[in-house]
């Protein structure tokens, strides 16, 4: 195996790595931001959301690959069968769980005042969130979301389990086909380093810099 | 008042009756799971290609070659049967542990990766006729035979008496052998770490127990580095077979068909010699 054609396989293996990390952080949010505001301002409803923390956050996200894949795709082989579909699946779950607490922080950290303001200015309840509430909340969470972030694109490696070709599943590939059972693990590591570093070093003082400018 | 009761209650007696004619008659049309004795067969044949799953890690049955495609021993033997067939096929690099999961949920035909006939696995899927059996083999560098002035063995628990530390696989039969030989071990994570090794300036083991294919595409690969390293006990294994879903009796049976020819013809022994497997 030419070194060429191993770093194809690595680039690739960089190529899904990122699709799985970018779209479970979006379902993360989609998931993450309704949940927040449903236990601060939705009483009623803290009890389920705060179950679904729980269990998201306490499984081991290897236990929950294992378990969404291998129980559900005999059940309901679409879409359970499809691997990257249930790793996105149980990463956007987990990553909705995190995420909650993150933005449930924020919406703390804006201050119940902002919501009253919006409110006497003859907003509703739910325009007073998403006008008022949400573009603060994501800058006072940006630290969060940066290492949340960085968590993913750790975390996606336990799709390897899967036979998704992501970073780790490439370097167990290289393995095999080099008889070489270490190297492949150290470019891993360099690239795993690589995708996480800059990324949430620059949200984090992005969001820092926007705070200072906004006078939060 | 007494009458419309009573026509009531006759009239709920008709229909529980017509009720149940009707469930025996009608319940066991609709309790025929299928028409076909082999919907994987229908699939495939509807669909005109063989969905197979391997995982291509495992030279020189299933492997890459330089366009990263998926290239073997099991690898010409799956085709040429599908040849046969006059079907195509379409070979996914998938994790070994998901492929008899997708079997036996239907989302693959068909698995191909190297898979020891036993019985846990024939709870929940089918096998083909075995093509091969695999050796069980004691390997050791060739320098370290000599200094032990040793022949091929009889026995585990000659590697005892020698007091040799073995490397093995965590969790294989290879483990459960050495255990009950009562041989010195060591144990790690899979058998490529082992025999890195045995092979390394430091070695803390003397010899590994593995099976064929790893032991020989190792001793090839070493060979090429100018690395002897020699068979010193070696024993039938286990069949080697593909993976079917358990309902795919038809699917067995053409596949069936088509390996004892080639068994027969001698076509596996070429394709054996060819790969070195």
């Amino acid at each position: 195996m030419e070194i060429t054609q191993q770093l194809l396989i690595l680039i690739g293996g960089v190529t899904n790595t990122l699709a799985i990390s970018i779209i479970s952080f979006l379902v993360g949010i989609l998931v993450g931001l309704p949940l927040a505001f449903l236990r601060t301002y939705e009483k009623s409803l803290a009890f389920l959301v705060e179950l679904f923390e729980k269990i998201f956050r306490g499984i081991p996200e290897l236990v929950l690959m294992l378990m969404f894949y291998f129980g559900l795709s005999f059940f309901f082989p679409f879409p359970f069968g499809n691997a990257f579909f249930t790793a996105v699946f149980v990463l956007g779950l987990r990553s909705g769980a995190n995420q909650s607490q993150i933005f449930r922080g924020a919406i703390r950290g804006v201050g119940e005042e902002q919501m009253i303001a919006g409110r006497s200015v003859g907003l509703s309840k739910l325009q007073s969130i998403v006008r008022v509430m949400i573009p603060q909340v994501f800058i006072f969470s940006t630290p969060g979301l940066g290492s949340e972030y960085a968590l993913l694109i750790k975390d996606s490696a336990y799709a390897f389990i899967l036979g998704i070709p992501e970073i780790m599943r490439s370097a167990e590939l290289i393995r095999w086909n080099t008889y070489d059972l270490v190297t492949p693990y150290v470019a891993a590591a360099f690239l795993y380093i690589l995708l996480t570093f800059p990324i949430s070093t620059w949200l984090d003082t992005w969001g820092s810099r926007r705070k200072k400018k906004l006078g939060l | 008042m007494a009458l419309s009761k009573y026509v009531t209650g006759v009239g709920l007696v008709v229909m529980l009756l017509v009720g149940f004619g009707i469930g025996v008659i009608v319940g066991p049309m609709l309790m025929q799971p299928s028409t076909s004795a082999d919907p994987v067969w229908d699939d495939i044949v509807q669909r005109g290609v063989i969905r197979i799953g391997t995982d291509p890690t495992w030279p020189p049955y299933q492997y890459l070659d330089d366009q990263n495609k998926i290239i073997g021993f099991e690898v010409d033997i799956a085709d040429a049967i599908a040849a046969e067939l006059g079907l195509d096929v379409e070979w996914q690099s998938v994790g070994f542990d998901t492929i008899i999961t997708s079997v036996a949920a239907g989302t693959l035909d068909l698995g191909v990766s190297g898979f020891s006939v036993n019985a846990e696995r024939l709870e929940t899927v089918k096998f083909t006729m075995p093509h091969s059996i695999t050796r069980g083999q004691v390997i050791m560098l060739e320098s370290k035979r000599a200094e032990l002035g040793i022949g091929m063995l009889d026995s585990l628990a000659d590697l005892k008496d020698l007091e040799l530390t073995v490397g093995t696989q965590q969790g294989t039969t290879e483990q459960d052998e050495l255990l009950s030989a009562g041989v010195s071990r060591r144990d790690f994570s899979d058998f490529g770490a082992a025999i890195s090794d045995m092979v390394s300036s430091n070695p803390s083991i003397d010899c590994v127990y593995a099976e064929t294919p790893i032991t020989s595409s190792w001793i090839g690969q070493y060979a090429d580095q100018g690395i002897d390293i020699v068979v010193v006990f070696d024993i039938p294994y286990y069949p080697v077979a593909f993976v079917v879903n358990k309902d795919a009796h038809m699917f067995v049976a053409k596949m069936d068909g088509v390996l004892a020819d080639m068994i027969a013809s001698g076509q596996i022994d070429e394709l054996r010699a060819k790969w070195n497997a």
